[in-house]
């Protein structure tokens, strides 16, 4: 870039700033000399910000609605467990669907962050994990599988390869033994699920052979619909 | 539940985001999550049950956000990957607002249906918005990462806060949005003359599609 190429760059960056209205004192004032050396540059300003508004009013016009658009009050209402994100039908009607059921353990402690731990840090990409030192080894520092976990959600959502935390299905609950007075305690076996993206050249699912056994069996993608839930 | 767990800075006692702080957020920063997910929808897709969508996440995953100081980016990334992996099968409602301008008469002024005594003005008044929607139609038109820092800075963002959004140096911004400024000004010139030298609009040889 040579320096007339520079210098009509800096015009139109300055240009810019003023149709954006982001332009301070100091840049008015360049402004100004630079139109004083160079009388085009008010019709260049008027026209840049002719264009402007007319974008900005049909943008305005294209995303009218959304500035009303307020949280669903269910959102709040539901434990984390229900969330449902899809209005026109979850992708995963039918089979899980039915066999979701209301999960409220809102309040135990042990599903919660564990206090005293430090949060995990993604760094381009590459998750810090605490460690510490015991007798000479280098091992993680405790800190809860919760933590984990909400580290690889949010860790995976900010690289694109988690979508969407499904809603968790409970498998079982079995009644705790407690001392008298003490409120009802239950263990609660559950799965956690989900949806994660990633790109594949091959991939392969679980079959049965003609003698039961279990094998890899090579997926045909061109087989699958081409119109698909997700 | 009224407060959801986010890992603060007290080892002791972590922060906590109330419901109604959570609501605050979404209100201020709605308006320009509504441009991010413009800018990378599939076109047949509602973009308000995307929002909601995204509304949902904010709430659910809220907690999982160690640094509140980077809600912007964080946001942004939910709001980009929800637009992106929309459903195919969803169809949006169409939003008829633009069509009924154009039914209108020459003699109407835009939305508000009146009757104007002066033509030539109402002429210009809708010459002007047609404009607008050529202009935005180009602007959707551009690369993502064109298309995506001028929706942002036309919805009100200063350059500032869209490189804080999209994690990219300033400079960087301000150059993108001269450059995609030029790409729709120079093909909304190029249709104008082509219109004006009696040729079909937006049909011109030198300009096939918008090319940094």
């Amino acid at each position: 870039m040579n320096n007339h190429d520079r210098e009509h760059n800096n015009d139109e960056v300055l240009i810019g700033r003023v149709a954006a209205n982001e332009a301070n004192a100091i840049e008015w004032s360049r402004f100004e000399s630079q139109a004083a050396e160079h009388p085009g540059s008010w019709e260049e300003l008027a026209r840049t910000l002719r264009d402007e508004l007319q974008m900005r009013s049909a943008l305005e016009d294209a995303l009218q609605g959304v500035d009303q658009v307020e949280i669903p009050s269910e959102a709040f209402d539901q434990p984390l467990a229900m969330i449902t994100t899809r209005k026109n039908g979850a992708w995963w009607s039918g089979w899980a669907l039915a066999a979701m059921v209301a999960l409220a353990w809102g309040g135990m402690s042990v599903f919660m962050p564990g206090n005293g731990v430090d949060t995990v840090k993604s760094q381009n990409g590459v998750v810090q994990v605490p460690t510490a030192e015991h007798n000479g080894e280098t091992t993680l520092a405790a800190f809860s599988p919760e933590q984990a976990y909400r580290d690889y959600v949010r860790v995976g959502t900010e690289q694109g390869r988690v979508i969407e935390e499904l809603p968790m299905v409970m498998i079982d609950a079995r009644p705790i033994q407690t001392g008298s007075g003490d409120p009802p305690l239950y263990e609660v076996y559950y799965v956690r699920q989900l949806l994660e993206r990633t790109r594949v050249n091959t991939a392969f699912e679980m079959n049965r052979d003609d003698l039961g056994r279990q094998v890899p069996v090579k997926i045909d993608f061109a087989s699958l619909q081409t119109e698909s839930d997700l | 539940m009224d407060h959801h767990a986010w890992p603060g800075d007290s080892a002791d006692q972590p922060a906590s985001i109330s419901d109604e702080q959570i609501v605050r957020l979404w209100r201020a920063n709605r308006r320009w999550v509504a441009a991010v997910i413009h800018a990378h929808k599939p076109s047949d897709v509602d973009l308000e049950d995307i929002m909601q969508d995204v509304a949902m996440k904010l709430v659910r995953n809220i907690h999982t956000l160690g640094d509140p100081e980077a809600i912007r980016p964080w946001l942004r990334t939910v709001a980009v990957n929800t637009a992106r992996s929309a459903g195919r099968k969803t169809r949006s409602k169409m939003k008829a607002h633009a069509s009924i301008e154009h039914e209108q008469s020459p003699d109407r002024c835009g939305h508000l249906g009146q009757t104007i005594d002066q033509p030539g003005l109402s002429r210009v008044i809708e010459d002007s918005r047609s404009r607008g929607r050529r202009a935005l139609e180009l602007a959707n038109s551009l690369p993502a990462h064109y298309r995506e820092p001028l929706l942002l800075s036309l919805r009100g963002m200063t350059q500032k806060q869209i490189g804080e959004a999209m994690g990219i140096p300033v400079t960087t911004i301000e150059t993108r949005l001269i450059r995609a400024r030029q790409m729709v000004r120079r093909e909304l010139l190029a249709e104008e003359q082509n219109v004006t030298a009696g040729g079909r609009p937006g049909v011109n040889a030198e300009y096939v599609g918008l090319q940094p």
